[in-house]
């Protein structure tokens, strides 16, 4: 294994982390492709407006 | 020894391993769970990590997390209609007469809906032949309208497209192919609907170069051409088995899956009554597999299948020598002979075969089976004919043809057609002949030599791989449709739901191209084509009071109208009788290809519940294998998985082997409908393709062939079987079953003469706790024995209302099968013609139960109405609870199923529409089991408060109860004296499994009465 001191591997640390802040940020639920998929998973459910009900016996 | 001696002192055996007592089985009745996880689980394999790599991991595991969370999926809100539709009421069900065309037998049924959302199949009560039950099949349905791999839109050569382009463009193909003078081909499946059969006939009418196609894998094509022979119409009855007081059925399953099986199983147990009236007919069958039917017989006698043409031809020559007033024609006279290939054993049972058939003249019945030879069926309805049991046919109800089944000879002349390039269209109306067709008709390759291929199907399946067009068709629940499958009654289907995804109705797509106008499309182009046709042919005929517009609606409403049934009787044409052709059998294997109880033809490959709902004899589950006996397993030297190859004529097919007791030693059974290679990610590659041995060159009839081969081939194939899991721990019982009285069985003679011999040996059972006194209701079962089949419908209904999940062959092979009820088969007497009892087990919800003092956090608990409780939110998954259960009927979540299984195939937004919203869908780490459908209780006795009625037992119809086929499963209030189930409960057959246990169980079983001779000792 690679050998890194303390002080590198909590800067790596912190920049991984500064990133996924950032990045967590965005508003990615707006972009268009995220926003068409999150439509397209969520069925539409319509009772056929020609159907007859009948209560049960 | 007396009868019931001799019945009840064999052995009972659940498999052959059982039988000779193996270590595996030992093994595995001694472990509670099969391989649970803890045993996969050895941490000194465990490498060790560095303090360095944990924390590294661990913040990258934050750091992931708080990404993942900062976008949940938006997975909607919660909230009331703003605009409430008139037809719902939130938390209420709504029911929506329809009719199933989950195959040609179009029962009637009632589409439950919750909040637009159809989430249960049921049996429509006023359908004339139905009465109110569907099969296993027909209530698994359900799945397939939310299976996540159904075609969304239309496409062309693998590109999404418009529905506006494919009009456009195959309208102007179909136009130049009509100038082309090219042959425009459609092919269909079985189709009952006669508007359906208008629509084609315009079609026909409108491109007049177009033929039509009937083509399906499983059909009663010869029963048909039989029938047309003898008596002119190829319409064969219904035969009143409620009124026969012996059946003989010649390899036919007339209770599993031939026939309308759902009105013959309520007939057959209208005479096998011990509650109200004793009322017995005696069940034969001559068969060489072991059928449902076979496991059903008061007499089973092996017969193969190649010689039941001489078992008919031997039956009649004993009648004939025993009754010399048996008017018989001459050319039959000539050809009868003594059946001799009986066992010693079978010998006997012949015998009284032969008495009991000339002793009820009028009142008996011979069926023999679609798949067999049309000389049987010819032979057969001459001997109905000779006994005078042609007054058990009801012409009133018969089978209506509405497209002939093509002939081996329509259908070559179209592929010779094809590979002439004659073909310039072929349109797949929701058939799939890719798969279903005879491999050496050579319909895929000619495919090629045809320029536009049209596949108008549901899912995507071996035929759409070469069509041009695959165009998504509604599920039927989204579909327009009429059926007039049987004589007497028409029957409506109606949509319940609006079309989920870019798909429309096959004959609305086919009318938009009549019209020959891309523009002409509109949603209701079907809908008010199909009122016209019930107009004209269905409304005045029917001369109503009422207005057409009201006639219509009542007749969506209930399903079906009544049709006076014509009464077409005509007399049986002897000259048929010169045309039996006696073929010689010889004396190697013979190959009975039959339809799968729950996959069908293969249309139902793709339904996770259905592949793992364990066959009602092997309990097999998620594949198909070559049964054989145990001799033949024998002399081959093949273990149980082992793979056989088949040889018929150079057909070959390599596939597992199933050691099935009371096969006959030279028959070869092998289910059709499984090896499909493209239907979905469940059903893709599950079993093995048996087409693979059909053909069109036929001499028996197309699913039986004779002078097969079989030798031992390389390697095995593990065959995934229910049957030995959730046995007890019998180490230290020897011959448990028989000694702890798990089945009890009699004969109907010991019954009339000691209608208490069940009880004699019964004890006071004293308890060492106080009693609990059930003051209010107190709920409780009662299976009537001698009606259970062992169908599953009862498993498929329970798997649907309580949300079981599917968990795969893999987990199912671990013993983790999901399903709340199971049906045991057990065996008895020697392998090569066993005796088998069915018996249904689920939760016993004792009154004394013994899952609930050892449950460390109260999860299991018992109501004050007697229900034995499972609170999931406590459960900490000990499984404690499980092991002191004395039926083994507690299901552990081993994982969460639906993620788990087939790449979360289930996990999806589409299928969670299915689920039952009043039952708690369960996950990881939870024990579950049978309610007794607490949520049908709860909502029973919330609307007897609404009606300010009190509530009764009869109020409550449990899931399995209403599937039933055969009405075998009562429930209710059992301290209602009133009641059906009190009855049950103090009838002289009732007895608890287990009862010396004093867990005080409440499900009563009712003995099992065997109708055999009192010689048979």
């Amino acid at each position: 294994m690679e050998n890194i001191d303390r002080k590198n591997f909590f800067k790596t640390i912190g920049k991984g982390a500064l990133i996924v802040a950032l990045s967590s940020a965005l508003p990615i639920k707006f972009f268009s492709k995220a926003a068409h998929l999150s439509r397209q998973s969520n069925p539409k459910i319509k009772i056929h407006p020609s159907a007859v009900k009948r209560n049960k016996a | 020894m007396d009868d019931y001696s001799k019945l009840s002192n064999n052995k009972l055996w659940k498999s052959l391993k059982e039988f000779h007592n193996e270590d595996d089985v030992l093994k595995m009745k001694h472990d509670e769970f099969l391989d649970g996880v803890t045993d996969e689980f050895d941490s000194s394999k465990l490498s060790g990590i560095s303090r360095r790599k944990f924390f590294a991991l661990l913040s990258a595991s934050a750091a992931l997390t708080a990404t993942a969370c900062t976008n949940y999926r938006d997975k909607g809100e919660i909230i009331p209609y703003n605009k409430r539709p008139e037809e719902i009421l939130p938390g209420a069900a709504n029911y929506y007469a329809s009719t199933c065309n989950g195959c040609s037998l179009s029962c009637g049924i009632l589409i439950k809906t919750r909040e637009g959302r159809p989430i249960k199949v049921e049996g429509n009560p006023d359908h004339p032949v139905s009465r109110g039950k569907i099969c296993a099949k027909g209530q698994a349905s359900i799945l397939d309208l939310y299976d996540p791999e159904r075609l969304k839109a239309p496409y062309f050569n693998g590109k999404e497209t418009s529905w506006k382009n494919v009009d456009s463009t195959v309208i102007n193909i179909l136009n130049e192919t009509q100038k082309n003078g090219k042959q425009i081909a459609i092919v269909t499946d079985t189709i009952v609907s006669p508007t359906a059969k208008k629509v084609l006939d315009d079609f026909t009418a409108k491109y007049q170069n177009t033929k039509i196609y009937s083509y399906s894998l499983v059909n009663d094509f010869i029963r048909r051409q039989a029938w047309s022979e003898c008596y002119g119409t190829d319409e064969y009855p219904a035969v009143k088995f409620d009124d026969a007081n012996i059946i003989l059925t010649l390899d036919a399953d007339f209770l599993g899956n031939e026939g309308n099986y759902i009105e013959n199983m309520r007939k057959y147990v209208s005479k096998r009554e011990v509650v109200d009236k004793l009322n017995f007919n005696r069940l034969y069958a001559a068969e060489g597999r072991m059928s449902s039917t076979g496991m059903m017989a008061d007499y089973r006698l092996k017969v193969a299948p190649s010689q039941q043409l001489n078992f008919v031809l031997g039956i009649i020559y004993e009648l004939n020598k025993i009754n010399p007033h048996l008017q018989l024609d001459k050319s039959i006279s000539a050809r009868l002979k003594k059946f001799s290939l009986l066992d010693s054993a079978d010998g006997e049972k012949f015998k009284h075969l032969i008495k009991d058939l000339n002793d009820n003249r009028g009142k008996s019945i011979i069926y023999a089976g679609d798949s067999l030879s049309k000389d049987v069926h010819l032979a057969v309805n001459y001997l109905n004919e000779v006994l005078g049991n042609t007054i058990l046919y009801d012409y009133k109800s018969s089978f209506k043809n509405i497209v002939k089944h093509s002939t081996k000879e329509e259908i070559t002349s179209l592929i010779n057609s094809m590979n002439q390039g004659k073909v310039g269209i072929i349109i797949h109306y929701e058939s799939n002949p890719v798969y279903t067709m005879p491999k050496d008709f050579g319909y895929e390759s000619a495919l090629k030599n045809v320029k536009t291929v049209i596949s108008l199907t549901v899912s995507e399946n071996e035929s759409s791989a070469y069509a041009n067009y695959t165009l998504p068709t509604n599920h039927s629940f989204e579909a327009w449709g009429d059926a007039y499958a049987r004589e007497g009654f028409y029957s409506l289907q109606q949509p319940v739901i609006s079309p989920i995804f870019n798909s429309r109705q096959k004959e609305s797509v086919l009318l938009s191209w009549i019209s020959a106008n891309p523009n002409s499309y509109q949603e209701d182009i079907y809908h008010q084509y199909l009122m016209k046709s019930f107009n004209s042919d269905v409304f005045v005929k029917a001369n109503s009071l009422a207005d057409a517009k009201t006639f219509w609606y009542s007749a969506l409403h209930d399903g079906i109208v009544r049709k006076n049934g014509t009464r077409q009787i005509t007399r049986f044409n002897n000259i048929v009788l010169n045309n039996i052709k006696e073929i010689i059998p010889g004396n190697n294997f013979i190959v009975h290809l039959t339809e799968s109880y729950f996959v069908g033809d293969g249309r139902f490959a793709n339904n996770g519940w259905l592949q793992e709902l364990p066959h009602p004899v092997s309990k097999i589950t998620w594949d198909n294998y070559a049964s054989i006996s145990p001799i033949t397993a024998k002399q081959l030297n093949v273990q149980m998985n082992d793979f056989i190859e088949v040889s018929l004529d150079g057909r070959k097919l390599v596939l597992p082997a199933l050691i099935q007791p009371g096969v006959h030693e030279r028959t070869i059974n092998i289910e059709l409908g499984y090896g499909r290679t493209k239907a979905g990610e469940v059903g893709k590659n599950v079993g093995f393709n048996s087409v693979e041995l059909m053909t069109k060159n036929w001499v028996y009839s197309p699913f039986l062939f004779e002078n097969a081969s079989i030798r031992k081939s390389e390697g095995s194939h593990k065959l995934v079987s229910t049957q030995e899991h959730h046995s007890l721990d019998d180490t230290f019982v020897k011959d448990f079953h028989y000694s702890r009285k798990i089945i009890q069985e009699g004969t109907l003679e010991k019954y009339i003469k000691e209608p208490n011999f069940l009880n004699e040996e019964k004890e006071n059972l004293v308890s060492i706790t106080n009693e609990i006194k059930y003051t209010g209701h107190k709920w409780a079962m009662a299976i009537d024995l001698n009606k259970c089949t062992g169908c599953s419908a009862c498993i498929s209904s329970c798997n649907v209302e309580n949300n079981i999940a599917v968990v795969g062959k893999e987990q199912v092979e671990r013993g983790r099968e999901m399903q709340w009820i199971r049906i045991d088969r057990y065996y008895s007497g020697q392998p090569d013609n066993p005796i088998v009892s069915n018996q249904p087990m689920l939760c016993q919800h004792c009154d004394n139960a013994p899952c609930e003092n050892v449950c460390p956090v109260n999860a299991t608990n018992h109501s004050p109405d007697g229900l034995n409780q499972m609170v999931y939110n406590r459960c900490v998954g000990t499984r404690y609870c499980s092991n002191n259960c004395p039926y083994k009927v507690r299901r552990f979540n081993f994982f969460n199923h639906r993620d788990h299984f087939a790449d979360a195939y289930y996990d999806n937004d589409l299928t969670s529409l299915m689920y039952n919203p009043e039952v708690t869908v369960r996950s990881r780490g939870v024990m579950e089991k049978c309610t007794f459908c607490v949520q049908k209780i709860m909502e029973a006795r919330s609307n007897a408060i609404r009606d300010g009625k009190e509530l009764k037992g009869s109020d409550v119809v449990t899931a399995c109860q209403q599937a039933c086929p055969t009405n075998a499963i009562t429930f209710g209030d059992a301290n209602d004296p009133a009641s059906q189930i009190a009855k049950l409960r103090k009838h002289n057959l009732s007895y608890h499994v287990l009862e010396e246990l004093n867990v005080k169980p409440n499900v009563t079983y009712i003995a099992k009465l065997r109708n055999t001779h009192s010689e048979e000792k």
